[in-house]
Protein backbone atom coordinates (compact mmCIF):
# COMPACT_ATOMS: atom_id res chain seq x y z
CA UNK A 1 0.00 0.00 0.00
CA UNK A 2 1.12 3.74 -0.77
CA UNK A 3 1.41 6.25 1.70
CA UNK A 4 -2.32 7.97 0.87
CA UNK A 5 -3.60 4.24 0.77
CA UNK A 6 -2.72 3.67 4.11
CA UNK A 7 -4.19 7.01 5.12
CA UNK A 8 -7.21 6.46 4.01
CA UNK A 9 -6.92 2.85 5.66
CA UNK A 10 -6.60 4.37 8.83
CA UNK A 11 -9.33 6.91 8.08
CA UNK A 12 -11.81 4.31 7.46
CA UNK A 13 -10.96 1.95 10.13
CA UNK A 14 -11.14 5.25 12.67
CA UNK A 15 -14.72 5.97 11.21
CA UNK A 16 -16.13 2.55 11.18
CA UNK A 17 -15.32 2.18 15.03
CA UNK A 18 -16.30 5.43 16.16
CA UNK A 19 -20.17 5.11 14.11
CA UNK A 20 -22.62 5.27 16.19
CA UNK A 21 -25.98 6.24 14.85
CA UNK A 22 -27.58 8.25 18.20
CA UNK A 23 -24.20 10.28 19.06
CA UNK A 24 -23.88 11.19 14.96
CA UNK A 25 -27.15 12.80 15.18
CA UNK A 26 -25.93 15.12 18.09
CA UNK A 27 -22.29 15.74 17.50
CA UNK A 28 -20.08 16.99 14.21
CA UNK A 29 -18.20 14.41 12.44
CA UNK A 30 -14.98 14.22 13.77
CA UNK A 31 -12.50 15.23 11.33
CA UNK A 32 -9.00 12.71 11.64
CA UNK A 33 -5.92 14.64 11.04
CA UNK A 34 -3.99 13.57 8.19
CA UNK A 35 -0.69 15.03 9.16
CA UNK A 36 -0.47 13.51 12.38
CA UNK A 37 -1.88 10.09 10.56
CA UNK A 38 0.97 10.52 7.82
CA UNK A 39 3.85 11.86 10.04
CA UNK A 40 2.91 8.36 12.30
CA UNK A 41 2.94 6.24 9.16
CA UNK A 42 6.32 7.48 7.94
CA UNK A 43 7.65 7.40 11.21
CA UNK A 44 7.02 3.91 11.55
CA UNK A 45 8.02 2.73 8.43
CA UNK A 46 11.58 4.48 8.93
CA UNK A 47 11.48 2.26 12.09
CA UNK A 48 10.45 -0.67 9.97
CA UNK A 49 7.48 -1.75 11.83
CA UNK A 50 5.43 -4.04 9.87
CA UNK A 51 2.67 -2.54 7.53
CA UNK A 52 -0.03 -4.01 9.34
CA UNK A 53 1.18 -3.47 12.99
CA UNK A 54 1.75 0.28 12.02
CA UNK A 55 -1.71 0.56 10.45
CA UNK A 56 -2.39 -0.82 14.11
CA UNK A 57 -0.57 1.41 16.31
CA UNK A 58 -1.72 4.83 14.34
CA UNK A 59 -5.16 3.08 14.55
CA UNK A 60 -4.94 3.10 18.50
CA UNK A 61 -2.83 6.50 18.55
CA UNK A 62 -5.75 8.31 16.28
CA UNK A 63 -8.42 7.12 18.53
CA UNK A 64 -6.90 8.61 21.75
CA UNK A 65 -6.26 11.96 19.34
CA UNK A 66 -9.98 12.00 18.68
CA UNK A 67 -11.02 11.13 22.19
CA UNK A 68 -8.99 14.34 23.48
CA UNK A 69 -9.86 16.31 20.30
CA UNK A 70 -13.64 15.91 21.50
CA UNK A 71 -13.31 16.63 25.14
CA UNK A 72 -11.73 19.99 24.38
CA UNK A 73 -14.69 20.61 22.53
CA UNK A 74 -16.62 20.36 26.11
CA UNK A 75 -17.70 23.86 27.59
CA UNK A 76 -20.85 25.57 29.42
CA UNK A 77 -22.29 26.99 26.27
CA UNK A 78 -22.72 24.08 24.38
CA UNK A 79 -26.84 22.61 24.42
CA UNK A 80 -27.15 19.96 27.62
CA UNK A 81 -27.73 16.89 25.29
CA UNK A 82 -24.58 17.97 22.72
CA UNK A 83 -22.79 18.41 25.79
CA UNK A 84 -23.38 15.02 27.49
CA UNK A 85 -22.47 13.10 24.56
CA UNK A 86 -19.85 14.73 23.44
CA UNK A 87 -18.07 13.80 27.33
CA UNK A 88 -19.67 10.41 26.64
CA UNK A 89 -18.18 10.13 22.64
CA UNK A 90 -14.67 11.00 24.07
CA UNK A 91 -14.81 8.68 26.88
CA UNK A 92 -15.77 6.06 24.53
CA UNK A 93 -13.35 6.79 22.28
CA UNK A 94 -10.42 6.22 25.16
CA UNK A 95 -12.55 2.97 26.07
CA UNK A 96 -12.25 1.86 22.67
CA UNK A 97 -8.28 2.53 22.45
CA UNK A 98 -7.68 0.24 25.25
CA UNK A 99 -9.70 -2.66 24.38
CA UNK A 100 -8.24 -2.94 20.90
CA UNK A 101 -4.69 -2.83 22.39
CA UNK A 102 -5.91 -4.76 25.21
CA UNK A 103 -7.21 -7.10 22.00
CA UNK A 104 -3.98 -7.04 20.98
CA UNK A 105 -2.26 -8.19 23.91
CA UNK A 106 -0.12 -4.90 23.65
CA UNK A 107 0.30 -3.67 27.28
CA UNK A 108 3.49 -1.56 26.63
CA UNK A 109 1.65 0.40 24.04
CA UNK A 110 -1.47 0.83 26.49
CA UNK A 111 1.26 2.31 28.99
CA UNK A 112 3.60 4.80 26.43
CA UNK A 113 0.00 6.01 25.53
CA UNK A 114 -1.25 6.37 29.34
CA UNK A 115 2.01 8.07 30.17
CA UNK A 116 0.78 10.54 26.88
CA UNK A 117 -2.65 11.03 28.16
CA UNK A 118 -1.05 12.01 31.88
CA UNK A 119 1.35 14.14 29.96
CA UNK A 120 -1.27 15.42 27.64
CA UNK A 121 -3.99 16.81 30.35
CA UNK A 122 -1.47 18.01 33.06
CA UNK A 123 -0.14 20.47 30.10
CA UNK A 124 -3.93 21.32 29.34
CA UNK A 125 -4.69 22.28 33.01
CA UNK A 126 -1.04 23.91 33.62
CA UNK A 127 -2.13 25.85 30.11
CA UNK A 128 -5.39 27.31 31.35
CA UNK A 129 -3.59 29.15 34.58
CA UNK A 130 -1.50 30.76 32.10
CA UNK A 131 -1.65 34.17 31.20
CA UNK A 132 -1.35 34.91 27.54
CA UNK A 133 2.23 36.52 27.27
CA UNK A 134 3.54 33.53 29.42
CA UNK A 135 6.64 31.88 27.52
CA UNK A 136 5.96 28.69 29.28
CA UNK A 137 2.65 28.24 26.92
CA UNK A 138 4.77 27.32 24.22
CA UNK A 139 6.41 24.09 25.63
CA UNK A 140 2.72 23.25 26.96
CA UNK A 141 1.17 23.25 23.36
CA UNK A 142 4.31 21.35 22.30
CA UNK A 143 3.73 18.73 24.73
CA UNK A 144 0.00 18.71 23.75
CA UNK A 145 0.76 18.49 20.60
CA UNK A 146 3.09 15.68 20.27
CA UNK A 147 3.14 13.51 23.64
CA UNK A 148 1.38 10.64 21.64
CA UNK A 149 3.51 11.16 19.20
CA UNK A 150 6.60 11.32 21.32
CA UNK A 151 5.48 8.12 22.93
CA UNK A 152 5.13 6.12 19.81
CA UNK A 153 8.44 7.07 18.84
CA UNK A 154 9.73 5.90 22.35
CA UNK A 155 8.11 2.88 21.27
CA UNK A 156 9.62 1.92 17.88
CA UNK A 157 12.96 3.28 18.90
CA UNK A 158 12.52 6.07 17.02
CA UNK A 159 13.50 9.16 19.50
CA UNK A 160 14.75 11.79 16.59
CA UNK A 161 11.00 11.23 15.53
CA UNK A 162 9.34 12.48 18.39
CA UNK A 163 11.88 15.56 19.11
CA UNK A 164 10.20 16.07 15.17
CA UNK A 165 6.70 15.74 16.07
CA UNK A 166 7.54 18.28 18.73
CA UNK A 167 8.61 21.29 17.03
CA UNK A 168 6.42 20.64 13.98
CA UNK A 169 3.71 19.99 15.83
CA UNK A 170 3.72 22.84 18.11
CA UNK A 171 4.49 25.19 14.86
CA UNK A 172 1.50 23.98 13.42
CA UNK A 173 -0.71 24.84 15.97
CA UNK A 174 0.41 28.11 16.72
CA UNK A 175 0.61 28.75 13.34
CA UNK A 176 -3.13 27.62 12.94
CA UNK A 177 -3.86 30.03 16.29
CA UNK A 178 -2.12 33.15 14.61
CA UNK A 179 0.63 34.60 14.94
CA UNK A 180 0.08 38.13 16.15
CA UNK A 181 3.20 38.57 19.26
CA UNK A 182 6.82 39.57 19.30
CA UNK A 183 7.03 36.59 21.85
CA UNK A 184 5.00 34.14 19.40
CA UNK A 185 6.85 35.36 16.32
CA UNK A 186 10.36 34.69 18.37
CA UNK A 187 9.05 30.77 19.34
CA UNK A 188 8.10 30.08 15.43
CA UNK A 189 11.64 31.14 14.33
CA UNK A 190 12.79 28.89 16.75
CA UNK A 191 10.59 26.31 15.73
CA UNK A 192 11.60 26.04 12.36
CA UNK A 193 15.43 26.65 13.02
CA UNK A 194 15.37 23.59 14.88
CA UNK A 195 13.16 21.92 12.14
CA UNK A 196 15.60 22.87 9.83
CA UNK A 197 18.55 21.37 11.54
CA UNK A 198 16.60 17.84 12.01
CA UNK A 199 15.12 17.23 8.85
CA UNK A 200 18.05 17.15 6.79
CA UNK A 201 18.58 13.77 8.94
CA UNK A 202 15.06 12.35 7.73
CA UNK A 203 15.30 11.44 4.21
CA UNK A 204 11.56 11.21 3.79
CA UNK A 205 10.48 13.34 1.40
CA UNK A 206 6.89 12.94 1.76
CA UNK A 207 6.88 14.74 5.32
CA UNK A 208 9.43 17.34 4.19
CA UNK A 209 6.82 18.13 1.19
CA UNK A 210 3.76 17.93 3.98
CA UNK A 211 4.89 19.83 6.16
CA UNK A 212 6.87 22.52 3.72
CA UNK A 213 4.48 25.38 4.31
CA UNK A 214 5.22 25.10 7.81
CA UNK A 215 9.28 25.94 7.08
CA UNK A 216 8.42 28.74 4.67
CA UNK B 1 -24.00 -5.25 61.36
CA UNK B 2 -22.36 -1.86 59.47
CA UNK B 3 -21.09 -2.45 56.05
CA UNK B 4 -17.48 -2.02 57.18
CA UNK B 5 -17.63 -4.33 60.07
CA UNK B 6 -18.37 -7.29 56.98
CA UNK B 7 -14.56 -7.01 55.92
CA UNK B 8 -12.75 -5.98 58.66
CA UNK B 9 -9.93 -8.17 57.77
CA UNK B 10 -9.39 -5.91 54.68
CA UNK B 11 -8.55 -2.33 57.12
CA UNK B 12 -4.89 -3.03 56.59
CA UNK B 13 -4.90 -3.68 52.75
CA UNK B 14 -7.52 -0.92 52.27
CA UNK B 15 -5.56 1.75 54.60
CA UNK B 16 -2.64 0.82 52.34
CA UNK B 17 -4.90 1.66 49.02
CA UNK B 18 -6.19 4.74 50.28
CA UNK B 19 -2.39 5.89 50.62
CA UNK B 20 -1.89 4.63 47.25
CA UNK B 21 -4.66 6.42 45.58
CA UNK B 22 -2.99 9.42 47.30
CA UNK B 23 0.59 9.03 45.90
CA UNK B 24 -0.85 7.98 42.15
CA UNK B 25 -2.59 10.96 41.82
CA UNK B 26 0.01 13.33 42.95
CA UNK B 27 1.84 15.07 39.89
CA UNK B 28 4.27 18.68 39.45
CA UNK B 29 0.75 20.95 38.70
CA UNK B 30 -0.57 21.93 42.34
CA UNK B 31 -4.03 22.41 40.82
CA UNK B 32 -4.10 18.81 39.62
CA UNK B 33 -3.07 17.86 42.74
CA UNK B 34 -6.06 19.70 44.40
CA UNK B 35 -8.67 18.52 42.24
CA UNK B 36 -7.60 14.87 42.77
CA UNK B 37 -7.50 15.53 46.38
CA UNK B 38 -10.74 17.18 46.44
CA UNK B 39 -12.19 14.18 44.92
CA UNK B 40 -10.39 11.64 46.95
CA UNK B 41 -11.40 13.55 50.41
CA UNK B 42 -14.89 13.30 49.21
CA UNK B 43 -14.74 9.75 50.34
CA UNK B 44 -16.98 7.06 49.02
CA UNK B 45 -17.30 3.10 50.33
CA UNK B 46 -14.73 2.63 47.92
CA UNK B 47 -16.68 -0.78 46.96
CA UNK B 48 -15.17 -1.72 43.88
CA UNK B 49 -11.58 -2.19 45.76
CA UNK B 50 -13.15 -4.33 48.39
CA UNK B 51 -14.23 -6.39 45.63
CA UNK B 52 -10.89 -6.69 44.27
CA UNK B 53 -9.60 -7.88 47.31
CA UNK B 54 -12.31 -10.41 48.10
CA UNK B 55 -12.07 -11.81 44.61
CA UNK B 56 -8.50 -12.21 44.94
CA UNK B 57 -8.46 -14.15 47.95
CA UNK B 58 -10.10 -16.96 45.81
CA UNK B 59 -6.76 -17.41 44.34
CA UNK B 60 -2.99 -16.50 45.66
CA UNK B 61 -3.29 -13.14 47.09
CA UNK B 62 -0.85 -11.28 46.25
CA UNK B 63 -0.99 -7.74 47.59
CA UNK B 64 1.18 -5.54 45.62
CA UNK B 65 -0.91 -7.12 42.55
CA UNK B 66 -4.24 -6.48 44.54
CA UNK B 67 -3.41 -2.84 45.07
CA UNK B 68 -2.45 -1.87 41.32
CA UNK B 69 -6.41 -3.81 39.77
CA UNK B 70 -7.99 -1.88 43.02
CA UNK B 71 -6.26 1.85 42.27
CA UNK B 72 -7.17 1.31 38.89
CA UNK B 73 -11.15 0.98 39.24
CA UNK B 74 -11.29 3.55 41.85
CA UNK B 75 -9.52 5.52 39.70
CA UNK B 76 -11.81 4.59 36.46
CA UNK B 77 -14.77 4.86 38.73
CA UNK B 78 -13.73 8.47 39.96
CA UNK B 79 -13.01 9.63 36.49
CA UNK B 80 -16.26 8.29 35.57
CA UNK B 81 -17.88 10.33 38.07
CA UNK B 82 -16.24 13.45 37.48
CA UNK B 83 -17.39 13.75 33.98
CA UNK B 84 -21.12 12.19 34.83
CA UNK B 85 -20.93 15.36 36.77
CA UNK B 86 -20.42 17.64 33.66
CA UNK B 87 -22.94 15.19 32.17
CA UNK B 88 -25.77 15.83 34.80
CA UNK B 89 -24.74 19.67 35.80
CA UNK B 90 -24.28 18.22 39.14
CA UNK B 91 -22.48 21.16 41.33
CA UNK B 92 -22.44 19.37 44.64
CA UNK B 93 -21.70 15.34 45.25
CA UNK B 94 -21.37 14.04 49.04
CA UNK B 95 -21.95 17.28 50.62
CA UNK B 96 -18.90 18.61 48.25
CA UNK B 97 -18.76 21.20 45.36
CA UNK B 98 -17.82 19.40 42.13
CA UNK B 99 -15.00 19.42 40.15
CA UNK B 100 -17.08 21.45 37.45
CA UNK B 101 -18.73 23.51 39.91
CA UNK B 102 -15.29 24.77 41.21
CA UNK B 103 -13.51 24.74 38.18
CA UNK B 104 -15.79 24.17 35.13
CA UNK B 105 -16.52 21.89 32.72
CA UNK B 106 -13.11 21.70 30.35
CA UNK B 107 -11.22 21.70 33.68
CA UNK B 108 -13.81 19.06 34.94
CA UNK B 109 -12.84 16.89 31.51
CA UNK B 110 -9.19 17.31 31.81
CA UNK B 111 -8.92 15.54 35.21
CA UNK B 112 -11.16 12.84 34.40
CA UNK B 113 -8.51 12.04 31.66
CA UNK B 114 -5.86 12.51 33.82
CA UNK B 115 -7.25 10.25 36.18
CA UNK B 116 -8.14 7.73 33.36
CA UNK B 117 -4.62 7.78 32.29
CA UNK B 118 -3.20 7.24 35.90
CA UNK B 119 -5.78 4.19 36.15
CA UNK B 120 -4.57 2.65 33.25
CA UNK B 121 -0.66 3.23 34.43
CA UNK B 122 -1.32 1.35 37.16
CA UNK B 123 -3.12 -1.58 35.44
CA UNK B 124 -0.06 -1.71 33.21
CA UNK B 125 1.64 -3.34 36.04
CA UNK B 126 -0.59 -6.15 35.81
CA UNK B 127 0.71 -8.64 32.93
CA UNK B 128 -2.23 -10.22 32.17
CA UNK B 129 -4.00 -9.96 29.08
CA UNK B 130 -7.12 -11.58 30.23
CA UNK B 131 -7.34 -8.78 32.97
CA UNK B 132 -6.71 -6.42 30.51
CA UNK B 133 -9.45 -7.66 28.39
CA UNK B 134 -12.04 -7.95 31.19
CA UNK B 135 -11.74 -4.37 32.02
CA UNK B 136 -10.91 -2.86 28.68
CA UNK B 137 -14.07 -4.63 27.75
CA UNK B 138 -16.19 -3.27 30.89
CA UNK B 139 -15.17 0.33 29.72
CA UNK B 140 -16.50 0.54 26.40
CA UNK B 141 -19.62 -0.88 27.56
CA UNK B 142 -20.08 1.29 30.45
CA UNK B 143 -19.68 4.07 28.28
CA UNK B 144 -22.16 2.66 25.26
CA UNK B 145 -24.46 1.85 28.43
CA UNK B 146 -24.40 6.03 29.72
CA UNK B 147 -25.22 6.96 26.24
CA UNK B 148 -28.15 4.48 25.53
CA UNK B 149 -29.11 6.18 29.41
CA UNK B 150 -29.24 9.55 27.10
CA UNK B 151 -30.83 8.38 23.90
CA UNK B 152 -33.72 6.61 26.32
CA UNK B 153 -34.62 9.73 28.04
CA UNK B 154 -38.60 10.13 28.09
CA UNK B 155 -38.86 7.03 26.00
CA UNK B 156 -41.71 5.56 27.64
CA UNK B 157 -41.88 2.92 25.14
CA UNK B 158 -39.05 0.99 26.06
CA UNK B 159 -39.28 -2.79 27.46
CA UNK B 160 -38.04 -4.62 30.76
CA UNK B 161 -35.09 -5.87 28.68
CA UNK B 162 -34.27 -2.31 27.23
CA UNK B 163 -33.97 -1.26 31.18
CA UNK B 164 -32.40 -4.18 32.60
CA UNK B 165 -29.39 -4.10 29.48
CA UNK B 166 -29.09 -0.31 30.60
CA UNK B 167 -28.90 -0.83 34.32
CA UNK B 168 -26.18 -4.00 33.27
CA UNK B 169 -24.31 -1.69 31.69
CA UNK B 170 -24.22 1.13 34.14
CA UNK B 171 -23.64 -0.77 37.16
CA UNK B 172 -23.40 -4.58 36.96
CA UNK B 173 -20.81 -4.77 34.79
CA UNK B 174 -18.25 -2.69 37.09
CA UNK B 175 -18.91 -4.59 40.34
CA UNK B 176 -18.82 -7.83 38.32
CA UNK B 177 -15.36 -7.11 36.83
CA UNK B 178 -14.28 -5.69 40.44
CA UNK B 179 -15.11 -9.13 41.81
CA UNK B 180 -13.72 -11.09 38.48
CA UNK B 181 -10.52 -9.35 37.89
CA UNK B 182 -9.26 -9.63 41.59
CA UNK B 183 -9.59 -13.68 41.17
CA UNK B 184 -8.24 -13.09 37.42
CA UNK B 185 -5.14 -11.01 39.17
CA UNK B 186 -4.71 -13.62 41.41
CA UNK B 187 -4.66 -16.62 39.17
CA UNK B 188 -7.57 -18.54 40.35
CA UNK B 189 -9.27 -21.00 37.78
CA UNK B 190 -11.53 -19.78 35.11
CA UNK B 191 -14.63 -21.76 36.79
CA UNK B 192 -13.92 -19.90 39.81
CA UNK B 193 -13.60 -16.13 38.02
CA UNK B 194 -16.71 -16.28 36.27
CA UNK B 195 -18.49 -17.46 39.33
CA UNK B 196 -17.64 -14.16 40.91
CA UNK B 197 -18.54 -11.81 38.31
CA UNK B 198 -21.65 -13.32 37.67
CA UNK B 199 -22.04 -13.04 42.12
CA UNK B 200 -20.97 -9.11 40.88
CA UNK B 201 -23.42 -9.25 38.24
CA UNK B 202 -26.25 -10.34 40.26
CA UNK B 203 -25.76 -7.88 43.18
CA UNK B 204 -24.78 -5.20 40.72
CA UNK B 205 -28.11 -5.80 39.47
CA UNK B 206 -29.72 -5.81 42.50
CA UNK B 207 -28.08 -2.90 43.74
CA UNK B 208 -29.15 -0.49 40.77
CA UNK B 209 -33.13 -2.00 41.28
CA UNK B 210 -32.87 -1.36 45.15
CA UNK B 211 -31.24 2.22 44.01
CA UNK B 212 -34.11 2.56 41.65
CA UNK B 213 -37.02 2.12 43.99
CA UNK B 214 -35.67 4.22 47.24
CA UNK B 215 -35.69 6.87 44.78
CA UNK B 216 -39.30 6.48 44.57
CA UNK B 217 -39.46 5.48 48.35
CA UNK B 218 -36.76 7.38 49.95
CA UNK B 219 -36.77 10.82 51.57
CA UNK B 220 -35.12 14.21 50.35
CA UNK B 221 -32.75 14.04 53.34
CA UNK B 222 -31.83 9.84 52.77
CA UNK B 223 -31.57 10.49 48.55
CA UNK B 224 -29.76 14.23 48.85
CA UNK B 225 -32.23 14.82 46.01
CA UNK B 226 -36.15 15.29 45.30
CA UNK B 227 -38.01 11.96 45.68
CA UNK B 228 -38.47 10.63 42.08
CA UNK B 229 -35.67 12.47 40.56
CA UNK B 230 -35.54 9.82 38.23
CA UNK B 231 -38.80 10.16 36.37
CA UNK B 232 -38.48 14.31 36.65
CA UNK B 233 -35.19 13.60 34.33
CA UNK B 234 -36.51 11.01 32.08
CA UNK B 235 -35.08 8.27 33.43
CA UNK B 236 -37.07 5.10 32.73
CA UNK B 237 -36.62 2.99 36.17
CA UNK B 238 -38.37 -0.33 37.18
CA UNK B 239 -41.08 0.78 39.23
CA UNK B 240 -42.08 3.06 36.49
CA UNK B 241 -42.23 0.41 33.66
CA UNK B 242 -44.20 -1.59 36.20
CA UNK B 243 -46.93 1.54 37.00
CA UNK B 244 -47.57 1.64 33.23
CA UNK B 245 -49.08 -1.47 33.38
CA UNK B 246 -51.98 0.83 34.45
CA UNK B 247 -53.55 1.89 31.43
CA UNK B 248 -54.54 5.32 32.73
CA UNK B 249 -51.21 6.20 35.34
CA UNK B 250 -49.53 4.81 31.63
CA UNK B 251 -51.19 7.73 30.03
CA UNK B 252 -50.23 10.48 32.81
CA UNK B 253 -46.60 8.98 33.14
CA UNK B 254 -46.10 9.37 29.80
CA UNK B 255 -46.84 13.03 29.11
CA UNK B 256 -43.99 13.97 32.22
CA UNK B 257 -41.52 15.90 30.19
CA UNK B 258 -38.88 18.44 31.06
CA UNK B 259 -41.04 20.81 31.46
CA UNK B 260 -43.76 19.03 34.15
CA UNK B 261 -44.04 20.74 37.45
CA UNK B 262 -42.73 19.65 40.89
CA UNK B 263 -46.36 19.69 41.84
CA UNK B 264 -48.02 17.37 38.69
CA UNK B 265 -44.42 15.41 39.24
CA UNK B 266 -45.74 14.80 42.71
CA UNK B 267 -49.08 13.28 41.62
CA UNK B 268 -47.69 11.08 39.38
CA UNK B 269 -45.30 9.44 42.01
CA UNK B 270 -47.58 9.55 44.57
CA UNK B 271 -49.86 7.45 42.02
CA UNK B 272 -47.13 5.08 41.14
CA UNK B 273 -46.49 4.48 44.50
CA UNK B 274 -50.17 3.30 44.89
CA UNK B 275 -49.99 0.66 42.70
CA UNK B 276 -47.97 -2.44 43.18
CA UNK B 277 -44.98 -1.10 40.88
CA UNK B 278 -42.61 -1.00 44.38
CA UNK B 279 -43.41 -4.61 45.62
CA UNK B 280 -43.15 -5.74 42.13
CA UNK B 281 -39.75 -4.24 41.78
CA UNK B 282 -38.31 -5.45 45.04
CA UNK B 283 -39.23 -8.50 43.78
CA UNK B 284 -37.41 -8.59 41.04
CA UNK B 285 -34.47 -7.20 42.88
CA UNK B 286 -34.86 -10.24 45.73
CA UNK B 287 -34.26 -12.20 42.38
CA UNK B 288 -31.13 -11.55 41.43
CA UNK B 289 -29.96 -11.39 45.01
CA UNK B 290 -31.27 -14.44 45.51
CA UNK B 291 -29.12 -15.23 42.32
CA UNK B 292 -26.13 -14.06 43.53
CA UNK B 293 -26.50 -15.86 46.85
CA UNK B 294 -27.14 -19.16 44.35
CA UNK B 295 -23.57 -18.51 42.75
CA UNK B 296 -22.07 -17.65 45.97
CA UNK B 297 -23.17 -21.58 47.21
CA UNK B 298 -20.74 -23.04 44.27
CA UNK B 299 -17.34 -21.00 45.24
CA UNK B 300 -15.00 -22.23 48.09
CA UNK B 301 -15.77 -20.78 51.16
CA UNK B 302 -13.50 -18.92 53.02
CA UNK B 303 -13.23 -15.30 55.36
CA UNK B 304 -13.77 -13.70 51.85
CA UNK B 305 -17.08 -16.26 50.92
CA UNK B 306 -18.39 -15.06 54.29
CA UNK B 307 -18.27 -11.40 53.83
CA UNK B 308 -19.53 -11.41 49.98
CA UNK B 309 -22.59 -13.14 51.09
CA UNK B 310 -23.06 -10.66 54.30
CA UNK B 311 -22.62 -7.55 51.67
CA UNK B 312 -24.63 -9.13 49.31
CA UNK B 313 -27.52 -9.64 52.13
CA UNK B 314 -27.15 -5.94 52.89
CA UNK B 315 -27.45 -4.81 50.17
CA UNK B 316 -30.68 -6.63 49.44
CA UNK B 317 -32.21 -4.95 52.65
CA UNK B 318 -30.57 -1.69 52.40
CA UNK B 319 -32.99 1.77 52.96
CA UNK B 320 -30.93 4.72 51.83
Amino acid sequence: MDMQQQIEQVQMRIQRAIAHSYVDRYIQPRIIDEDRVSFALSMLRSAQVEESIALDYVFAMMLIQLALDTHDEVDEQQMMQQKQLTVLAGDLYSGLYYDFLARRHDISLIRRFAEAIKEINIQKIHLQQLSSDDLERFHCIAVIESALLRQLAEHVHAHEWGELAYYLFALKRVRRDGAKSTALMDYIDHCQRKLQDLLPFHVHEEVKERFSHLLA
Amino acid sequence: MKLKAMYSFLNGDLNRIEEQLKITVQTSDPLVNEASLHLLEAGGKRIRPVFVLLGGQFGTYHFEKMKRVAVALELIHMASLVHDDVIDGAMLRRGKETIQAKWGDRFAMYVGDYLFARALEQMCEIDDPVAHHILANTIVEVCRGEIEQISDKYRFDQNLRRYLQRIKRKTALLIAASCQLGAVVAGAPEAVHKKLYWFGYYVGMSFQITDDILDFIGTEKQLGKPAGSDLSQGNVTLPVLYAMKERTLKEQIMKVNEHTTSREMANVIDRIKQTNAIEKSYELGDRYLQKALDTLQKLPRNRAWTALYNIAKYIGKRKY
